[in-house]
């Protein structure tokens, strides 16, 4: 079931009616939340249920089996065991045909033919993500961070609960399974703010992204056709895209976890008007980066030692985020180049410059500020056509194509028109955006100083933008990690 | 909570009835696929020829120009699952049906209506034909189907400006009101080739299985199927996927040789039609289609009569 549909429209409200005044017990809800998330999966496809369920189980017992461990020893083969079942489950539908596909290359190149079968595996949508949450919690209960819940509902809820079962943000068991073992109260601020962020995160995808994507999908599956500003401009509008279509989701997941009186991680903080690609890193997908940072760049030595470790860390920690988007060389390209980005600023000592929110307390940017957002942006617009090209070399030809003298023509679109509004567009979500950065989302507190009438007229605008503008349902980008 | 709900329903309300009064008013205005529905009722006693297909097929076979009584029911980005129910839902209400044509373009093997951006198309499909193709609220809706940007214009041509939307003649044919195109035929080709080309094999063999379901349905009602591949324009044949190509063509000839009664007529690359025949490089416009139309009306009175 994809947020931006009807059917998601009529399954929350119901779900809500059930939860608040139906299903009234701690209990009682947390089993109505299981039925929903698992109907809200199954809407996609009902066979992968049973993975999640899988999942599940293996990590609920071994996490009780870690604690009943006295020795450490024991704790460590348990923790290893959860480790391995929950890659395995990842790495086979994930990574099977990669590895097979680059064993092949390799053997071939000393003159051996392996010839191993390509296996045709559908990808279990939200795999990455609950196989993530369900692994850190085994490692938190081994590092005695928390302690393991004895209540299989309340485990199974935090798994799959509905709203962020498919692409996050990544929770953690120490946030959130307290949440679900404790009795939830309906806060009218915490929900009609819920509202609100949904509101945005609906127009960001629907408007904004799909709206992107029409282009976006024509420049990058033509790309031999068209002149080098064309690409650009496809470049440029991938890179709002992928922003409005993930951050959109994920304003959705915490609007609706608010709505059932949960709090979710914060997945974005408005990377785009970061000063560097250091502080870009702190805010984008920030469930994932606080994940690899906890989980694997930490324990390697993080930032601790010399600036040689400092930078292998880097450099692994980046390669694994990208290949963690998919088995394909060219998201191994994307996350070295953007470690090779972040060179400069580990040697200066300069990677945690910025960790206050932009032009703070002032209306617009200083020329430094600018600068650095400029920066920072035109690179992820170069650095992100390897993560859309269907290939390294695609990624490539495309770049090539850029750099040519085309670049300095006129973009040649199909709708110029639709592509002028499309730019207004984003001007206003960036305009909004900006007045909302120092937020936990972008309207929170828009308007907040205007009356009550202009408040509502504003929303009545966005609805209106939705239902006006909204380009072809597109499937979240997110979707396929 | 009963202050969020009372101001969330409030929030709402118009929104809703806002839409509910644009669902009306959509229903209200003469679409082509209402239009064909309510025809073929009328006419079911009489035909003698059914014309199915997407596109190709509504714009390339004209009624008039067959000596039985014939009906095309084809309509644009009609895929072959769709071809099949309409089939099945009118078969056995059209008493003196003797002939089925239908398409089976470059496209035809590796589309599906519910698989491309007209997806929105369904609703066509359950409102008007009451076929029930999907089971999604979306595609039961006029408002929730078509953005609202289209979906105004829509209302402003039929109610304000007193438009007729009906692009279809009584027979079920349509024809091209533009004569000119931005584009050279030469440009056209390159371009809706490269458009049509797909991008991997998956509906196949299920397109396939329609066809065969087709086939095997009229043959039961003692129904003789005509499967043809229309003329397309050289630029537009010179830049097909060979194989996607082959695909197709050899379908068809396995139809024919399996099925005693299949014909198929491969016509992508008839040197009777010129460019004078082409509206674009896939689609014929009029002079094409009475060229296409009386050349079948010869063949199926030849063959069948």
């Amino acid at each position: 079931m994809l947020f931006n549909s009807i059917d998601f429209a009529i399954f929350v409200p119901i779900v809500f009616i059930l939860y608040w005044f139906v299903f009234k017990s701690l209990k009682s809800q947390n089993v109505l939340l299981i039925i929903a998330s698992y109907v809200f999966y199954a809407w996609w496809d009902w066979r992968f249920l049973g993975l999640i369920i899988v999942s599940t189980l293996i990590d609920f017992s071994i996490g009780l089996a870690i604690e009943k461990q006295t020795n450490l020893k024991s704790k460590k083969s348990f923790l290893i065991l959860s480790i391995l079942l929950n890659l395995s489950i990842l790495g086979f539908f994930k990574y099977y045909n990669f590895f097979i596909e680059n064993f092949n290359a390799a053997f071939q190149l000393f003159g051996r033919d392996l010839d191993l079968n390509y296996l045709n595996i559908i990808l279990p949508v939200g795999i990455s993500f609950y196989t993530f949450q369900t692994m850190s919690y085994s490692i938190d209960i081994y590092r005695n961070k928390i302690k393991p819940t004895t209540n299989l509902v309340a485990f199974a809820s935090f798994i799959c609960f509905f709203p962020q079962l498919v692409a996050g943000p990544i929770e953690r068991a120490s946030s959130f399974l307290p949440q679900v073992e404790k009795r939830r109260v309906f806060n009218y601020a915490k929900a009609t703010d819920g509202l609100k962020q949904m509101l945005w995160g609906l127009f960001k995808k629907m408007v904004i992204a799909d709206n992107c994507a029409v282009f976006v999908n024509d420049i990058f599956e033509n790309y031999a056709n068209y002149s080098g500003s064309t690409l650009l401009f496809g470049a440029f509008l991938f890179t709002i895209q992928i922003y409005c279509d993930f951050s959109g989701y994920s304003d959705i997941a915490i609007g609706v976890s608010r709505l059932f009186g949960f709090n979710l991680k914060k997945n974005f903080a408005f990377p785009y008007f970061s000063r560097n690609i250091a502080e870009f890193w702190r805010r984008w997908h920030i469930s994932l980066t606080t994940w690899f940072k906890d989980y694997f760049y930490i324990p390697i030595g993080g930032s601790r030692g010399s600036k040689w470790m400092q930078l292998r860390n880097t450099f692994a920690i980046f390669l694994v985020i990208g290949l963690w988007h998919g088995a394909h060389w060219k998201f191994v390209v994307y996350g070295f180049i953007n470690a090779l980005h972040f060179v400069p600023y580990i040697i200066k000592g300069k990677n945690t410059k910025y960790t206050s929110v932009i032009a703070n307390k002032r209306w617009l940017p200083n020329s430094k500020e600018l600068f650095g957002m400029f920066h920072t942006f035109l690179f992820l617009v170069f650095a992100r056509i390897f993560f859309r090209a269907d290939s390294l070399t695609s990624a490539i030809e495309f770049l090539s194509g850029i750099f040519s003298l085309s670049v300095f023509s006129f973009p040649n679109l199909s709708n110029t028109t639709d592509a002028l509004i499309l730019l207004v567009l984003i001007a206003f979500f960036f305009i909004i955006e900006w007045i909302g950065r120092a937020k936990d989302h972008a309207l929170e507190h828009v308007f907040s100083n205007y009356k009550k009438q202009y408040r509502i007229a504003f929303y009545y605008v966005l609805v209106f933008l939705i239902f006006y503008f909204n380009g072809e349902e597109q499937q979240f980008i997110y979707f396929q990690f | 909570m009963k202050k969020f709900i009372t101001y969330t329903v409030f929030f709402i309300c118009p929104v809703i009835i806002i839409m509910v009064v644009m669902e009306f008013a959509l229903r209200q205005i003469p679409n082509d696929y209402k239009l064909k529905s309510e025809q073929i009722e009328l006419k079911k006693e009489a035909i003698e020829t059914l014309i199915l297909g997407s596109s190709h097929s509504m714009y390339g076979f004209n009624p008039e120009y067959f000596t039985n009584e014939a009906y095309n029911l084809s309509h644009v980005s009609q895929s072959i699952d769709l071809d099949y129910l309409l089939l099945q839902k009118y078969i056995n209400e059209l008493p003196k049906l003797k002939t089925i044509v239908i398409r089976l373009s470059y496209t035809t093997l590796h589309e599906q209506l519910g698989e491309t951006s007209e997806a929105w198309r369904q609703k066509d499909y359950n409102l008007y034909y009451d076929l029930d193709i999907s089971n999604t609220l979306k595609f039961n809706s006029e408002v929730l189907s078509i953005k609202l940007k289209n979906n105004i214009k829509r209302l402003r041509d039929y109610y304000l400006k007193n438009e007729n939307p009906i692009s279809v003649e009584n027979s079920g044919w349509a024809f091209f009101n533009k004569t000119k195109l931005n584009k050279s035929l030469d440009e056209l080709g390159v371009m809706v080739a490269k458009k049509h080309t797909a991008k991997n094999d998956k509906l196949v063999e299920e397109n396939i299985t329609y066809l065969e379901k087709i086939v095997k349905l009229c043959g039961k009602q003692n129904v003789k199927v005509i499967i043809v591949t229309l003329p397309a324009y050289k630029s537009y044949r010179a830049h097909l996927n060979k194989s996607q190509l082959e695909k197709v063509i050899s379908t068809g000839v396995k139809m024919y040789n399996n099925y005693s009664n299949c014909s198929y007529l491969n016509l992508i690359q008839d040197e009777n039609f010129n460019e004078n025949d082409f509206y674009d490089a896939d689609h014929l416009n009029t002079n094409g289609a009475k060229k296409l139309s009386l050349f079948l009306d010869d063949f199926i009175i030849q063959s069948y009569n």
